[in-house]
């Protein structure tokens, strides 16, 4: 058993703090670096040759369970996910471990081997890592993936009259609060898990075979705010407010308020820039929900929706059809 | 109204004890040490229909959550001072001691804020029984909110316990208790 605090995603800074201080540091320039620093990408890419491209990403938090095999399991998840989330293929990781001298080594011994087993199934091959003394847990990985260069999905490049499709339900973040507030029914706790240790590979691997426009993955920012990065100030979404897929009892977790901090960051971001025009608090919450390990939020051009649908479908893999892309209005998004 | 220290606590602690604890009481007010809490307990007010009131104190605020009536905030409840008596003088001449403990129970009448509790033990319990002259003010001080309590050994030992005529007996746990809860303990 190992302590959680607040753990997973909603750990993250919060990205308004985040931006303030970044924009003041002076990075050195490499044309070869096609996604970095000044973009809100998953993962930095870089050319290394006319065809290829290096992604190099690294994600790291405080647990959010208590079994340390699964917590390992899901920091794997999440952090592979920036590399499917570029389009690319990831190859190697290196772990990134913080852990208390005084505490059970065995612990240790099993988030990595949580985290080691996604990785074989990812087939990517763990190379070593870094491990520090540190007052409470904290684990991770540093991933490197390939992607040739022409088929590097950005965040930004949807347009208009795209479809957004979504391959996980959002609430984990509430969901994890309730699990920590022992309020969490088991059939919850083990969708939830099931859902954050589902590695994106499988969904990238059939959005490879298709036309996409753009994808991220959802994570600590929440739906919102990862959709507005996407949109990139040059158009509009409209979210179908009846197509939002949620863990069934985030509703109720709402209701008790079991809110992340995380979240009002989230809303504080995009504060004028949604439009509700459904009034129903608990989806608004499960909109700027962090989720950790979330699903990959893909643009997809109208005509290949309905192929893909097919194929996620048919594979038996979760895929929701949750808005679309408008030119810009003066709102970023509607939730209509 | 129940006061929350949650400063040091993540979201939803902050919320979550509120909410609770506005089961039982009309108001609540919660202590933060940081925005986003004073946020999350705002939208938590809007959504479930309380008022509210934030106030900044240094890096900390404090958040009053209410329905209805604004909360006043009395005395009695920020104050947990603890008088205690064991002895019916004041200092070891018995006769000045007799003038000054009755002008310091006077004294005690006419503070803004009165103390949360008074404790009586060893001659101090002969202030609360039948020959004390200091009774009326004692008994105002009671009416007041203040509660007054007397060590039961010590009125035995002076064979006054028939003769109590304010507050009630009580043992020494209780005694030890009140005077650990004590914010402040004030011995004439």
């Amino acid at each position: 058993m190992i302590y959680c605090k607040s753990g997973g995603c909603s750990a993250k800074l919060g990205a308004k703090k985040l931006s303030h201080i970044l924009s003041k540091i002076d990075i050195y320039r490499d044309e070869n670096l096609l996604s970095g620093f000044d973009h809100n990408e998953d993962a930095a890419v870089y050319k290394i040759d006319d065809e290829k491209a290096l992604v190099s990403t690294l994600d790291f938090f405080p647990p959010m369970v208590t079994d340390p095999y699964v917590f390992g399991q899901i920091a794997a998840c999440n952090a592979l996910s920036d590399i499917y989330a570029m389009n690319a293929t990831p190859v190697t990781a290196l772990n990134i471990v913080c852990f208390p001298e005084n505490e059970d080594l065995n612990i240790l011994g099993k988030i990595i081997e949580g985290g080691n087993d996604k990785l074989k199934e990812a087939h990517v091959a763990l190379a070593g890592g870094h491990s520090i003394r540190d007052d409470s847990i904290k684990y991770g990985l540093s991933v490197t993936g390939i992607v040739n260069v022409d088929q590097v999905k950005n965040n930004n490049g949807v347009q208009e009259n795209d479809v957004l499709l979504l391959t996980k339900k959002l609430g984990a973040g509430l969901t994890l609060n309730a699990l920590r507030l022992d309020d969490c029914r088991k059939e919850m706790q083990e969708e939830v898990i099931k859902s954050m240790t589902t590695l994106n590979k499988y969904a990238a691997d059939i959005f490879k075979k298709y036309d996409i426009h753009a994808m991220t993955d959802v994570t600590g920012f929440g739906l919102l705010v990862h959709l507005n990065e996407m949109l990139d100030g040059k158009y509009s979404a409209i979210l179908d407010s009846s197509s939002i897929p949620y863990f069934e009892d985030c509703l109720e977790y709402v209701d008790q308020f079991y809110l992340t901090g995380a979240a009002q960051n989230n809303r504080n971001r995009m504060e004028g820039k949604v439009e509700f025009e459904v009034k129903n608090f608990a989806l608004e919450e499960i909109l700027f929900d962090p989720q950790t390990s979330g699903g990959l939020l893909v643009s997809v051009p109208e005509n290949q929706v309905e192929k893909i649908v097919n194929e996620f479908k048919e594979k038996n893999y979760p895929i929701y059809k949750i808005g679309k892309i408008s030119e810009l209005k003066e709102k970023s998004v509607y939730v209509r | 109204m129940e006061i929350i220290d949650a400063r040091g606590l993540e979201c939803p602690l902050p919320v979550v004890k509120t909410k609770e604890a506005l089961k039982k009481e009309s108001a609540v007010k919660t202590i933060v040490d940081n925005e986003i809490a004073v946020q999350n307990l705002k939208k938590f007010a809007q959504v479930k229909g309380y008022q509210y009131e934030v106030n900044q104190e240094d890096k900390d605020f404090s958040v009053v959550l209410y329905q209805g009536e604004k909360p006043v905030e009395t005395t009695e409840e920020k104050n947990k001072d603890v008088v205690v008596f064991s002895s019916n003088v004041m200092g070891s001449n018995k006769e000045l001691g007799a003038i000054l403990m009755k002008a310091f129970i006077f004294a005690l009448t006419k503070q803004d804020s009165l103390p949360s509790q008074m404790i009586f033990y060893n001659e101090g319990v002969l202030l609360t029984s039948n020959d004390s002259e200091m009774l009326k003010d004692i008994q105002w001080l009671e009416s007041q909110g203040v509660e007054v309590v007397s060590c039961g050994t010590c009125l035995d030992f002076f064979h006054k316990k028939e003769e109590l005529k304010v507050g009630s007996v009580t043992n020494m746990y209780d005694i030890v208790e009140r005077m650990e809860k004590a914010t402040k303990i004030i011995k004439p």
